[in-house]
């Protein structure tokens, strides 16, 4: 069953379309007469309505005629809203059940929802298809389901199947939004269409989990102060936000606790019930209690915004592939401390340099062992593939992708998980600082305060990621063969001579 | 009635994060079981995920620190008297004591800190680690770190903002960095993040047993001996320091004196001038003999008054100096450090291979601040000297 708010609604109204929006005369926009669906092979397929097109031809002409005098530019394409909103009027209501088949301009509406429907799956595959690895086609079987001949809308057994196509338009509020974001929406939240995504790494946090971790007092001032809701409006939300709890996250509790799956899941309509009354008697949906799951998914929308807006201030997105390559080796930080510090760090450095192959060497045998031991240690033993992935990584400088089928994973973003590869550079810096400072006591003191051991920490990662033309000889450089077109960096360089001199790569 | 949103497509999903930990069912169990004991049904929900994030936690040491000893520091048969709100978010890791600090699914601006950790001493962690719990996937993310003397420098701001049982600190504040945290719990000592103690309240219903520790420290700082630099302005050495057997040398005016001075200090002092150090003219130096059965060694200690400039408060200068006495090296390994009233400010060791013959260090503070020197002898002892304080 498809997941929609109870129908708010009202009917379609056309859009109030500046009136100087230029329209062409015989233009005839493709998107609302040629259906885009998946064939029995699941190849996608757009097929021709010859008779939508007709009809449409003559809607246009129709609407031109409408339009206000000096609108009319050779050339330009109709707005699409204003099309829409004529279309939709057209479409016979509920009611008429002597409609035989499909109206044409249902038809088209839903040739244009199915492009939209294939837009959102290339969106998707072009933001996380890759890393996750999947493509569009993929996706299309899940939300492409249009049937060919189309069913009426309003066509409806009780119980019988309704493509998301058709749901989608009766389910469509001109006044929330436009068609397309309409579209893309109920796409992207679509129940098993995030199942496949989940499966592949990519999450859709559910709305109930969100309102089961907002505190009152945090909405309170998330509604205020970023999307600036009346005092009345906050007042209803918070009471409903505790009343939510007070219902939704115990039974949770005791749901988990019964062994119950983790996906969050809709509230039942007797957990509804029990929400309303727990709301206080002068609270709005007292009188509109059917409204509540649609509140609930509106307060649930209002902190997702806040969540993007907060997520896009914090994201960063590093280049899995090549790390080494792809990070920013700045300037040396400069923490406010005194010149003479920087002198003693780098006095420190340059005394070490001849040990410090010694001591990354050991490091990087100490770390690699305990990683493959905990891996060892867990119930489906991947320290094997561990070990080739890091191998070929760094030794074969091949992609995530490569390795991926080189050791039998599915996705990329699966080698990353293994791998972890930021956490086991630090992990090799970090046994590093500690040999050197066992290997000479009176240097111990620099470790004492932690923008002393900061700054160290800074200064070995520079030294670990530089090219290696400028760390040795130049005689020994061309010695060594640099499998990939960059010189690899100190780090990679030991690295891949520890794995090499194991015995147990595959 | 609610307004619905305006819709759009910004992209709601995300790529689950690589370096989460995953939650083991017994710990999920453990979490629910903890929080069916809490009654008040708003700290419900928050005890769960603290005990998630607290069993995340100790997962991810143990994969990426698995020498360090990790233990919560309440454990269920513990009868001290503490919030079970704080009690579910404490970890010993080493000799560090951590308070974990759980989120959830929303990613939010400011983050919540149990006032009860900084009101009782014994709650006073020296480390706050915030981790973003995902209750739905079973999976936690350590975001990053706060130190808790960090949070201290920020104690007014703090104090404006309490409510309830907690404080709120914008997400800023936050070290985002859990990588260093890994290097601080395994290389450094928990001294080195001092933590501070804080104001202790005088209302009766926030009257916890470890007032009497907290009253104890501030007993001991009062009556301490302290050295009044300021009188050696005005040619004079206060009581401590002639019972300490300071020496008090002549101004350094006229500069005439200065220039042609063979005096091992004035030469030192010409040396730090020519270096780029300024130091004033009516600036009045002392200086103290130490001695241990390693050797011998000279602290002179320099002070004058800044110009009071740009900023509203008058500060007087601190310079430290570490020499050899007349005749005997400085011997390698000797140090010292320079702190105020919370941190360790500057720290000089001089090295064998370094050639210097002097150590010197300047600080700078209000006249209502003190400073104490602590000298790093070579066989690892120290020696804590009586802070300096400047009152002319």
């Amino acid at each position: 069953m498809i997941l929609v708010p109870p129908k708010l609604f009202s009917p379609v109204v056309p859009y109030q379309v500046p009136s100087n929006t230029p329209m062409a005369p015989m233009e005839v926009p493709s998107h609302y007469w040629r259906l885009v669906r998946i064939d029995a092979t699941s190849r996608l397929n757009s097929v021709p309505l010859p008779s939508a097109k007709a009809f449409l031809k003559h809607q246009v002409v129709d609407v031109q005629s409408r339009s206000d005098a000096g609108a009319n530019v050779v050339g330009y394409p109709m707005a699409d809203g204003l099309l829409q909103a004529h279309l939709a009027q057209l479409i016979p209501p509920s009611e008429d059940s002597s409609a035989p088949s499909i109206s044409l301009a249902e038809g088209c509406l839903r040739c244009y929802i199915s492009h939209q429907v294939e837009a959102a799956c290339r969106q998707l595959e072009v933001r996380f298809g890759h890393e996750h690895g999947f493509s569009r086609h993929d996706l299309f079987p899940y939300v492409l389901d249009e049937s060919y001949p189309l069913y009426p809308v309003h066509d409806r057994a009780e119980g019988g199947y309704q493509s998301l196509t058709a749901d989608i338009l009766a389910s469509f509020d001109p006044s929330r939004a436009s068609l397309s974001t309409w579209v893309t929406r109920r796409v992207r939240h679509h129940r098993d269409l995030n199942r496949f995504l989940l499966e592949h790494g990519v999450y859709l946090v559910s709305d109930w989990a969100i309102l089961n971790d907002t505190t009152p007092k945090q909405l309170r001032r998330i509604f205020a102060e970023f999307h600036r809701l009346s005092p009345s409006e906050i007042q209803s939300a918070v009471d409903l936000l505790q009343s939510y709890h007070a219902v939704y996250r115990r039974d949770r509790i005791l749901h988990r606790q019964s062994g119950g799956a983790s996906s969050c899941l809709p509230p039942t309509p007797e957990q509804l019930q029990r929400m309303v009354q727990q709301l206080p008697a002068y609270h709005p949906l007292q009188q509109h209690s059917h409204e509540i799951l649609g509140q609930l998914q509106a307060i649930a929308t209002y902190l997702r915004q806040y969540r993007i807006h907060m997520r896009g201030g914090m994201a960063s997105m590093e280049s899995l592939d090549r790390p080494e390559v792809g990070a920013t080796v700045t300037a040396l930080p400069m923490s406010p401390l005194e010149a003479d510090a920087d002198e003693g760090v780098s006095e420190f450095l340059q005394f070490y340099r001849q040990q410090l192959q010694q001591c990354l060497d050991h490091a990087i045998s100490e770390v690699i062992e305990q990683r493959v031991q905990r891996l060892q240690r867990r119930k489906h033993n991947t320290a094997p593939q561990f070990l080739k992935a890091l191998y070929l990584f760094h030794c074969r400088g091949q992609s995530m992708g490569a390795i991926a089928t080189a050791v039998g994973l599915d996705q990329q973003y699966q080698v990353s998980r293994l791998l972890k590869l930021k956490e086991l550079r630090a992990d090799i810096r970090r046994r590093l600082l500690q040999l050197l400072c066992d290997r000479i006591r009176a240097k111990a003191k620099l470790y004492a305060s932690p923008e002393r051991l900061s700054q160290l920490d800074h200064h070995l990662e520079i030294v670990l990621d530089e090219q290696i033309g400028q760390l040795i000889d130049a005689a020994e450089a061309e010695a060594s063969t640099a499998q990939t077109q960059t010189p690899a960096s100190l780090l990679t360089q030991r690295l891949c001579r520890h794995l090499e001199n194991r015995g147990d790569i595959q | 009635m609610i307004s619905y949103p305006a819709l759009t497509t910004d992209f709601e999903h995300e790529s689950l994060e690589p370096a989460a930990v995953p939650l083991e069912a017994d710990q999920i169990c453990h979490a629910l079981h903890l929080s069916q004991g809490i009654s008040q049904p708003e700290q419900q929900w928050q005890v769960y995920l603290n005990a998630l994030a607290l069993g995340a936690v100790q997962t991810w040491l143990a994969d990426r620190t698995p020498h360090l000893h990790v233990a919560p520091t309440h454990t269920p048969g513990d009868t001290r008297p503490i919030n079970p709100m704080t009690a579910s978010c404490l970890l010993d890791v080493g000799t560090f004591k951590l308070c974990i600090l759980a989120t959830g699914t929303l990613i939010d601006s400011v983050v919540s800190i149990p006032k009860a950790t900084l009101e009782m001493f014994e709650a006073v962690p020296h480390l706050y680690v915030l981790v973003q719990v995902n209750e739905e996937q079973e999976e936690c993310v350590v975001y990053g770190y706060l130190q808790q003397n960090s949070l201290m420098q920020h104690q007014s701001e703090l104090l404006a903002t309490e409510e309830e049982w907690a404080y709120e600190i914008p997400l800023s504040w936050v070290e985002s960095d859990p990588d260093r945290l890994l290097l601080y719990l395994e290389c450094l000592e928990p001294n080195t993040m001092m933590r501070i103690l804080p104001q202790v309240e005088t209302q009766p219903q926030t009257r916890v047993f470890g007032e009497t520790q907290a009253l104890t420290h501030l007993v001991q700082t009062a009556t301490e001996q302290v050295i009044n630099v300021g009188q050696w302005l005005q040619d004079q050495l206060d009581q401590t320091a002639r019972e300490l057997a300071w020496v008090l040398l002549p101004s350094l005016m006229p500069a005439a004196a200065m220039r042609s001075g063979n005096d091992e200090f004035t030469n030192v002092l010409q040396a730090l001038g020519r270096g780029g150090l300024d130091i004033a003219p009516q600036a009045r130096g002392a200086y103290h003999d130490l001695r241990w059965e390693g050797g011998a060694m000279r602290l002179y200690v320099v002070i004058w008054p800044l110009p009071a400039g740009e900023t509203d408060a008058p500060e007087w200068a601190l310079l430290s100096i570490l020499g050899p006495q007349p005749g005997t090296p400085l011997p390698p390994g000797v140090g010292f450090q320079v702190y105020d009233a919370d941190q360790m400010l500057v720290e000089r060791t001089l090295t064998a291979d370094s050639g210097a013959h002097y150590l010197y260090a300047q600080v700078i503070g209000t006249w209502d601040e003190q400073f104490w020197v602590t000298i790093q002898l070579p066989n690892q002892g120290a020696m804590q000297l009586p802070p300096f304080a400047f009152q002319p």
